[in-house]
């Protein structure tokens, strides 16, 4: 158990969140029972004017959300001081087994309420609003990943015990009892880099095609998500290497990915990058669904032009940005693959 | 152009105080008319009025406005083809009181993407017309009536609209501003735009500019004059 | 969809509350209140816990004391000589050091008895056989310069006449404050200590996972010794940073209370005028999401002006003025570290957590309120009412 301030400002905002999750949650299950479509009472108007207050309520929880993860970061970056092996981030996420999953669960969380308001976006220009009762629907699944988040968030500091030695880094390489980080970091770096870069090839190539012809939206999608998650795959095992480097100087063996976020003017704009890229490559896919209704026709095609050319730019910055840091590297170094 | 089917709207309905504001109402204004409501206060003129204005839906029949049905439309899309496509001139002005002239008539313009500039222009223009590009910087309450009244309509023409709508435009003006705003109506007519006025003045629905007057009373038209 | 209508209703938000400025600016103020307490207390904490962390890395990775009738005594050097051969062991380096009170300046220093100094010297040169060097902050305060003398009384009473050599200065202020540097034979001499004893053992570590296993290893074979790892003293910080946790929960359920203050103020504050003015703006074709976005750019702008205020007067408070409001408060504080130089220690990490516990529940708070104001329907301006 460990209890802070930076404990509790995180637990604070988290509670925030829920708060603004539950009572959206409370206000859709009105919609969704009660919504007549072209009624002219009373009541479906001030549902009308509820699915305002529900989209800004998610519109919140997201931005709130985006702000959560990066505190929890810094947050589990702070702790290691106090958890003995720790040295970093990773360190005390792997101290216990609920630090990586609520780390993954707050990411699935972004790209769930980017979804949703992508949806609730285009749902509202159309005059039927053919969507609201699955949009309504889904915003009630949302709800399980918000409580799960706030559930391993608190299971995470709980578990703490600020005397147990974790696997930091370097020797979680040699830990067989951290699955979590275990198998990324043992994964072989040059699989990973070949990964990286087929993924990115693709990504990038399939996004310019859409942007082209507008077709391939659900493959432009597919391989900017798995461009997402084999950037984080890559920051786990050979790419944070490259930056730790060149920024901190720190040795090679030392494959953290949150080090990065010590150099903020660096650290923040790379992952904004890649989420930025991840979430709009999700959408143009999601889109592509929309576009199957009519009266959304126009406005989701629209949108996903938007989405794939900011998907575009968002995965080429992240790719240009983390060549620059091997060049850079190799300009220091002497060599690009120091395994 | 406006045609109204078997229009009801009741206020606070299964309560204590339910209200049937506009009852069974069908009518029709053709486009470039002058159209007038007339009847006592209370007799559901105004309600009517915010009706074909898109600013409420009723409680039952359909309202068609330039060939579209309103009377399902949600509220957004509702709000929005108000904004594109109707101005209102209120009963009492209903100017804000801290802005000044100029941004009291482009405040309708402030959720478009109207530029600012543009925008501005774009009322100067209106107040020359109107005689009030002088006043442009004056708070609303430095104003006289007639300026007030000159200020809204201003206001309700500033997004080119091909309906104008009047609640009781000439209450507050004496007779000599009354015809004044007669004649405003007139280069509206000849601009071709529709206006709907709801008054009980004989000075405006007695004008030989009016194409048609329905009769209202207790919330239901007793009768049509064209 | 376009920024144009965006920015339109932001600079429409503007000119609302600038309209209203004696009812925003009291809210204002107690925000900027709220977010200029948590960020002085953030910040000095930052500066507190930057400190000892630079303490702690230039401390041993495990201190050897040895007791005598459970009090501190001085440890036989055979004793260093027995340790180095626990296998692990890199270094064992005999400390001589004491405590020396100077009745002019009322102040305690510490004396240092070291072959190579851990500090950069900014000033002349490192001390050789009876000179001394002396922190920046004793050289300030006794206005002495490399070459002056400094006269300190020996254990036996007697004056000594040292030459000061150098001015020495390190990035954490409390350490160079108050230390006098001399090379450890004169420390002894000047101390009485004999050779073959000293104040304690500093024990260095290869391999920073045996740590625990060598210290457990030393107290096994030297039963009179107390053995204190960089850990524990780490422990022993962490109590105070966990005391001084309780004063953030106290700071922090303050916030909140004003937090529901402000809430409640603006909740409840939508005067008659304007919600008449929303009403207008509903009828002449504002939908309910555009009043709603322009109240939420109000709350938006309101919260990251009080934020951005109330930072920028924490930061001169405690790094300009040295957090005279805070220091009563944590008066405590100052036993331990005898400097009270604050270090500008200000991250984005900071920036954000503060961020988080005030502009966030802040904004969720209104957020309610704010859509109630926007639902106000646009026919009842027209009907008047």
């Amino acid at each position: 158990m460990i209890l802070n301030f930076w404990v509790l400002s995180q637990i604070l905002g988290l509670v925030v969140v829920v708060l603004l999750g539950l009572y959206a949650a409370l206000q859709g299950v009105r919609i969704l029972l009660r919504w007549q479509p072209g009624s002219a009472s009373e009541e479906q108007l001030e549902l009308e004017k509820r699915s305002y207050l529900v989209s800004t309520l998610v519109q919140y929880a997201l931005a709130f959300q985006v702000l959560s993860l990066l505190l929890f970061v810094v947050t589990a970056d702070y702790l290691a001081s106090f958890i003995s092996g720790a040295m970093c981030a990773f360190g005390s996420l792997n101290s216990n087994d609920y630090g990586f999953r609520a780390l993954w669960v707050k990411v699935a969380a972004i790209f769930a309420y980017s979804s949703w308001l992508m949806v609730n976006h285009i749902d509202s220009r159309a005059e039927d609003y053919p969507l609201v009762r699955p949009k309504y629907a889904l915003l009630l699944l949302l709800l399980p990943l918000l409580l799960a988040d706030i559930y391993l968030e608190v299971r995470f500091y709980t578990s703490i015990k600020a005397d147990v030695i974790t696997s930091c880094c370097g020797s979680a390489l040699r830990s067989l009892e951290n699955p979590y980080g275990f198998v990324a970091m043992s994964f072989p770096g040059e699989v990973a880099m070949a990964l990286f870069f087929l993924t990115f090839t693709a990504a990038l190539a399939a996004l310019f095609l859409h942007l082209r012809t507008s077709r391939y939206a659900l493959f432009s999608g597919f391989a900017a998500l798995s461009a997402f998650l084999s950037s984080l795959l890559a920051m786990f095992t050979f790419l944070s290497p490259y930056f730790n480097v060149v920024l901190f100087g720190l040795p090679t063996q030392h494959r953290c990915p949150f080090e990065v976020l010590r150099q903020p003017l660096v650290g923040y704009p790379l992952y904004a990058l890649l989420f930025a890229g991840g979430v709009s490559g999700l959408l143009v896919a999601l889109a592509e669904f929309l576009k199957k209704k009519p009266s959304l026709r126009e406005s989701a095609a629209q949108l996903q032009r938007s989405l794939a050319r900011l998907s575009l730019l968002s995965l080429g910055g992240f790719l240009a940005v983390s060549v620059a840091f091997m060049l850079i590297f190799y300009a220091m170094v002497g060599t690009l693959f120091y395994h | 152009m406006i045609r109204c089917e078997r229009v009801t709207k009741v206020f606070n309905r299964g309560r204590p105080n339910e209200v049937v504001a506009v009852r069974d109402v069908t009518l029709e204004i053709a486009s470039g008319e002058v159209a007038v409501l007339r009847g006592p206060s209370g007799s559901g003129k105004t309600t009517l009025l915010t009706l074909i204005a898109c600013a409420a839906r009723p409680t039952s029949g359909r309202v068609f406005v330039l060939g579209k049905e309103v009377s399902r439309l949600p509220e957004s899309f509702l709000t929005r083809f108000r904004r594109e496509h109707i101005g209102i001139i209120f009963q009492q002005f209903n100017l804000i009181p801290g802005l000044t002239v100029l941004e009291n008539v482009t405040a309708p313009l402030v959720p478009t993407s109207t530029p600012p500039k543009e925008a501005e222009e774009r009322a100067l223009r209106l107040l020359e017309r109107l005689n009030l590009a002088h006043r442009r910087s004056f708070r609303v309450r430095e104003l006289s009536g007639g300026e007030m009244q000159r200020v809204a309509i201003a206001r309700a023409l500033i997004n080119n609209p091909e309906i104008v709508i009047a609640d009781e435009p000439t209450a507050h003006l004496d007779t000599s501003l009354a015809a004044e705003f007669l004649e405003i109506v007139r280069s509206l007519r000849e601009e071709g735009r529709t206006v709907v006025i709801a008054t009980h003045d004989p000075l405006v629905y007695e004008h030989r500019l009016v194409d048609v007057i329905f009769d209202m009373r207790d919330g239901s038209l007793v009768g049509v004059e064209r | 969809m376009s920024l144009r209508k965006h920015l339109n209703i932001l600079d429409y938000a503007a000119r609302f509350m600038l309209r209203r400025k004696g009812k925003n600016l009291a809210t204002l103020l107690v925000f900027t209140l709220v977010v200029f307490m948590l960020a002085s207390v953030v910040m000095m904490m930052g500066s507190l816990k930057k400190e000892a962390e630079e303490t702690l890395a230039l401390a041993p990775d495990i201190t050897v004391q040895k007791i005598v009738a459970g009090r501190q005594g001085l440890v036989p050097l055979s004793y260093a000589a027995r340790i180095e051969e626990i296998r692990g062991v890199s270094r064992v380096e005999p400390r001589v050091w004491g405590y020396y009170y100077d009745a002019v300046e009322d102040a305690t220093y510490t004396i240092l008895g070291v072959e190579s100094l851990p500090f950069a010297v900014v000033e002349g040169s490192p001390p050789g056989e009876g000179e001394v060097a002396v922190g920046y902050a004793i050289a300030e305060k006794k206005r002495i310069r490399p070459g002056d003398r400094i006269i300190l009384r020996d254990y036996r009473g007697n004056y000594v006449k040292f030459t000061v050599a150098g001015v020495f200065s390190s990035s954490s202020s409390l350490q160079s404050a108050d230390i006098i540097a001399m090379p450890r034979a004169t420390a002894r001499e000047f101390f009485g200590i004999p050779p073959e004893v000293a104040n304690d053992l500093a024990v260095y570590v290869a391999n920073p996972a045996e740590l625990t296993n060598i210290a457990y290893k030393i107290s096994l074979a030297l039963p009179d010794a107390r053995v204190l790892t960089r850990a524990q003293i780490r422990e022993t910080y962490d109590a105070i940073f966990g005391w001084r946790s309780g004063i953030f929960l106290a700071s922090i359920i303050g916030a909140l209370l004003a937090f529901a203050i402000l809430v409640w103020d603006r909740a409840s504050g939508l005067s008659a005028e304007e919600k008449r003015e929303i009403g207008i703006l509903k009828a002449l074709g504002w939908s309910t999401g555009d009043v709603l976005e322009m109240r939420t750019y109000e709350g938006v702008l309101l919260a990251l002006n009080s934020y951005l205020l109330g930072i920028i007067l924490a930061y001169l408070h405690v790094y300009q003025l040295g957090a005279p409001l805070l220091k009563p408060v944590l008066l405590g504080w100052s036993t331990l570290y005898p400097s009270f130089e604050l270090m500008p220690a200000l991250s984005v990490e900071d920036l954000l957590l503060i961020f988080m516990v005030s502009v966030v529940p802040f904004l969720a708070a209104v957020v309610v309120p704010s859509w109630r104001a926007s639902t106000v329907d646009p026919d009842e301006a027209m009907r008047g009412i």
